[in-house]
Parts: structure tokens; C-alpha cells; sequence
């Protein structure tokens, strides 16, 4: 299992004050599960993290599509909202560069497509390129060698490493 | 022959109607139950109120979901808050927003310009006076609760609070105390862990503000004997891990002074309800959203009895529902 093992090495490199919440929630979505607990007997779960930024505002970003339809998955600040997703949450630290350049690229994803979002490079969808995908890469790519991954508590397609332009 | 040709003629006759009227409920997709006004949508953009088989669409406008509308307990006036109608479509990044009222009566929205808020709930008193809502600096920054008298336009500073989410209000019946939750920091071995929330009572005239029990979402029964909210399970963290549950997956009550507290309803361990519990104005059952799809945030919503605990699904893949008055006090 290669992205565990960069995982461990990821946690073990973190040196930062700054706490980022990583959450992960059942996907709610009815076809989605029945066939991750078809092939995998697992329910399928949803990526998110949450920080405070240096102006003492807090975010919370996930990739949503529209309320009322799926469509137009982007990236969406949902902290405070009744959308914020919540589920089993893990800490981990960032640096004050690495958290300020995370909340300013996510911000910038927020009115652009991300590139597993709509309209972005692979386009999404539920198997490789999605919310989950997103939340890896944003911290594993951050600048100076990445805020740790932690690994997922359960299933969750797509999050691994992505080599596109996250940063 | 003939006769059977009559029998499925006349079964087709009597079944077409209500063939037709079925579809039409289910075209429209919205909550409906028998002598209820409800209140629903995707605001600040999407606002709808269902009365019987009637819809009234104060919005119709899609984009994303920030608020938590209320409405009075005769269901005549909605609280809620508006974009600016030219920045609805063009941003995407949160846009603040002016609290208003619409008036069911007059069929107008009335603008409050010194109140702006971000998100979150927008409570209006059960008897239409006063309403409640939380401003910020910023986005997701530390929150201040601010009511608004109605029939004044003044506006009154409540408690300051470090809390960046949040919080859901909830009126007593009498408008003389708020329930609201907020965020409580929990640390292990030192270091922070996942915060959950904790509901508090605050009292104006006394000026005091009390913890009845820790958990989210609080929603004043309109009888004021209960306060029904959001609970944890408790055993659900893998410490071990560093993983720590913080979706409440249980329905509880609680009395106003903090006693009496119980477990009404436990859902699975990953489970999740969106908005706070909405109470049937007889004060007997309580309608709740449990997320259906999270992505397009549309809800399934039970039912459930007090007194007995039974739960009854009532609709399937709908928007969310946030307030329910009688029909006839709201025509």
C-alpha cells in the first residue's frame, strides 16, 4: 500500500503549531453506498478540513455540488452553515506558511475549479477524482513539504496523491 | 368481454384523477402534511412555504445554502436573510447578507440594512416581535448575537462569544429566553482535539447564561416544557487513532432548567441530522431532517412521537424543513 506508507512518512516530517481538522463522513448518497458495500463492505466516505486563519476566522472546506442537485462540485467553505459536514474528526499541525497558503489556495478554488472538480483537469467523479481527492492533496501538497495525511479511519475512494497543480 | 372492457374503463375512469394529483406531489418535491404551513428551502436563495397543496415561492433563485430561516408561530411572518440580488449569481465565496422579513399577508420582503450577517439561523420570535441573529466581522469569525425589535428597528447586543460556528437559536415561547448551542474546546494529553457543542439557556432579563447539556441544535418546544436537540453516543472515538466522532447521532430532551434530560431516538454511529428539530405546534412530535444526500443536501424526514418514540418517515429526498405552523392560524 503505497500511499500508507507515505502517509506515516508525511506524519512523522510535521512540525507545525497550527491545528487542521481532517474529517471524514459516510458519503449520503444511496447508489454510491450500496455499491462500495457491494464491492468492498465498507460504506464510502467524504473528505474535509477545517482551520482558523491568522484574522481569527475559521474555515471549513469540502467539495459539494449545488444544494437541491449534485451538480457543479466545487470546492465550498460550508464552516458555520447548516451544510458543514461533521463526522470522525483527526488533528493534525501545519505550519502558520503552510496553514495561510492552504486557506488562500482553497479560498482561490473556491470561485475557480478545482482539478477534481467541475470544469477542472480529470474532471469528478466518485471512484478517483473527488472531495476525498481534493482534501489529500491540499495538504499533502502544501508548500514545504506537506501537512501530514493522516490515514483514512475507513473506504475512501480517490484519497491518494494526485499529480496535478494543487499549489 | 364486454363487460371486462367496462370494468377496466370505469377503474381507469376513477384512478386517472388520482394518478395525476400524485404525480403533481411528487413533481414538486416539497413537504407537505395534512393542516401544516412549513417552512422550507435552500435559503438565501431558495425560500418556499407549503400549506396543504398550495406552494408559495418567496425565492426562487438557486445557489448555496448559508441560512437557517424561522417563522412566527401563526406562520404569518418568515425571518430569513437576502443577498444582494446581483452578487447572488456572479460569487461564489460567501457573500454577506441583510436580514429580512416576509410577510405572508402583504406577500413583501422588508429589508433590515443595519443587520448583516454571513450565516447561520435567523430566529424570529414565536410571536413575531423580535428576532434573533448572529453578526461577524468576518466569515467564520468569533460570532455576536444581536436582537432586533421588530416594531422598533432597534437592535440590542447579546452576550459576545468566541464561537465561530454558529450557533442555532431557538425562542422560548414566551421570548423572554434563547436556547443556542455553541463550541466547547476539548484537549487530550495536551494537545487539541475536535471540538463538540454544548447547549446553553440564556435568560435576558436576569441577564444569565446557563449550560443545560452538551449537545447541538436546540429547538424551544412552542408548549415550553422541552428543549429538543442533537446528542453524541458516547463511545465512539478511536483515541488510539487520533480519530474522535463529532456528528450527534442521537435525539434527546431536555427541560429548560437543564433536568429531566433523555435519549428519544439513537441513529447509527455515522449518522447525522441537519437543522434543528422542528416541532409540531401541538408540541407532540417533532419532525426531523436526517441527511438523504449530502451533495445536493436534500433530506429524509421522519416523525417522531414524544410520548411513544415511534418514528414514522414521512418524506423522502426533500429540501430541508425549518419551521411548521397550523394552516388555518397562518390563512
Amino acid at each position: 500500500m503505497p500511499f500508507q506508507l507515505e502517509t506515516l512518512a508525511q506524519q512523522q516530517s510535521g512540525a507545525g503549531t497550527v491545528p487542521v481538522v481532517v474529517g471524514q463522513r459516510p458519503i449520503q448518497n444511496k447508489w454510491a453506498q450500496f455499491f462500495s458495500e457491494l464491492f468492498t463492505f465498507h460504506k464510502a466516505y467524504h473528505s474535509y478540513y477545517r482551520l482558523a486563519g491568522d484574522d481569527g476566522a475559521t474555515h471549513q472546506f469540502e467539495v459539494l455540488g449545488d444544494p437541491g442537485g449534485s451538480h457543479n462540485q466545487q470546492v465550498r467553505d460550508t464552516y458555520g452553515t447548516a451544510r458543514q459536514s461533521v463526522g470522525k474528526e483527526h488533528t493534525v499541525y501545519a505550519t502558520e506558511a503552510q496553514a495561510s497558503a492552504l486557506i488562500n489556495r482553497s479560498e482561490y478554488f473556491e470561485n475557480h475549479p478545482c482539478p477534481v472538480c467541475t470544469g477542472g483537469q480529470e474532471g469528478y467523479n466518485l471512484v478517483f477524482h473527488n472531495s476525498n481527492s481534493y482534501v489529500y492533496n491540499m495538504l499533502s501538497g502544501a508548500p514545504g513539504g506537506g501537512i501530514p495525511v493522516p490515514a483514512a479511519p475507513s473506504i475512501t475512494p480517490g484519497y491518494a496523491r494526485r499529480p496535478d497543480d494543487w499549489y | 368481454m364486454k363487460k371486462w372492457g367496462v370494468v377496466v374503463l370505469m377503474f381507469v375512469a376513477l384512478n386517472l384523477p388520482w394518478s395525476i394529483a400524485s404525480v403533481e406531489a411528487k413533481m414538486d418535491n416539497l413537504a407537505r402534511l395534512p393542516g401544516a404551513t412549513l417552512l422550507m428551502g435552500y435559503p438565501p436563495y431558495n425560500l418556499v412555504v407549503t400549506t396543504g397543496d398550495t406552494t408559495s415561492k418567496l425565492q426562487t433563485g438557486g445557489g448555496d445554502w448559508y441560512v437557517t430561516p424561522s417563522m412566527s408561530a401563526d406562520g404569518h411572518l418568515i425571518a430569513s436573510a437576502r443577498a444582494d440580488a446581483n452578487a447572488a449569481s456572479s460569487l461564489r465565496s460567501r457573500p454577506k447578507l441583510t436580514v429580512s422579513t416576509y410577510s405572508m399577508a402583504d406577500q413583501r420582503w422588508a429589508d433590515y440594512k443595519d443587520l448583516d450577517v454571513y450565516d447561520g439561523s435567523v430566529a424570529i420570535s414565536p410571536d413575531g416581535t423580535k428576532l434573533a441573529c448572529i453578526t461577524r466581522k468576518v466569515a467564520g469569525a468569533p460570532s455576536h448575537l444581536r436582537i432586533l425589535d421588530l416594531h422598533t428597528g432597534a437592535i440590542t447586543a447579546g452576550p459576545e462569544s468566541s464561537d465561530n460556528a454558529g450557533p442555532d437559536l431557538s425562542w422560548s415561547p414566551d421570548g423572554r429566553e434563547i436556547v443556542f448551542d455553541r463550541e466547547v474546546a476539548r484537549s487530550a494529553d495536551g494537545k487539541a482535539i475536535p471540538s463538540l457543542r454544548a447547549i446553553y439557556v440564556l435568560n435576558f432579563a436576569a441577564g444569565t447564561v446557563s449550560k443545560i447539556a452538551d449537545g447541538m441544535s436546540p429547538s424551544w418546544s412552542p408548549s415550553g416544557e422541552w428543549i429538543a436537540f442533537y446528542d453524541y453516543s458516547p463511545g465512539r472515538d478511536d483515541v488510539k487513532k487520533g480519530w474522535y466522532a463529532t456528528n450527534a447521532d442521537r435525539v434527546s430532551v431536555v427541560h429548560p432548567d437543564g433536568t429531566g434530560q433523555r435519549v428519544l431516538l439513537t441513529l447509527q454511529r455515522d449518522d447525522s441530522l441537519k437543522v434543528s428539530p422542528v416541532w409540531s405546534p401541538d408540541s407532540k412530535d417533532v419532525l426531523l431532517n436526517k441527511v438523504r444526500d449530502e451533495d445536493k443536501s436534500t433530506m429524509d424526514l421522519y416523525l417522531l412521537d414524544i410520548a411513544t418514540q415511534k418514528l414514522t418517515k414521512k418524506f423522502a429526498n426533500v429540501p430541508p424543513v425549518y419551521a411548521w405552523a397550523v394552516e388555518k392560524l397562518a390563512h
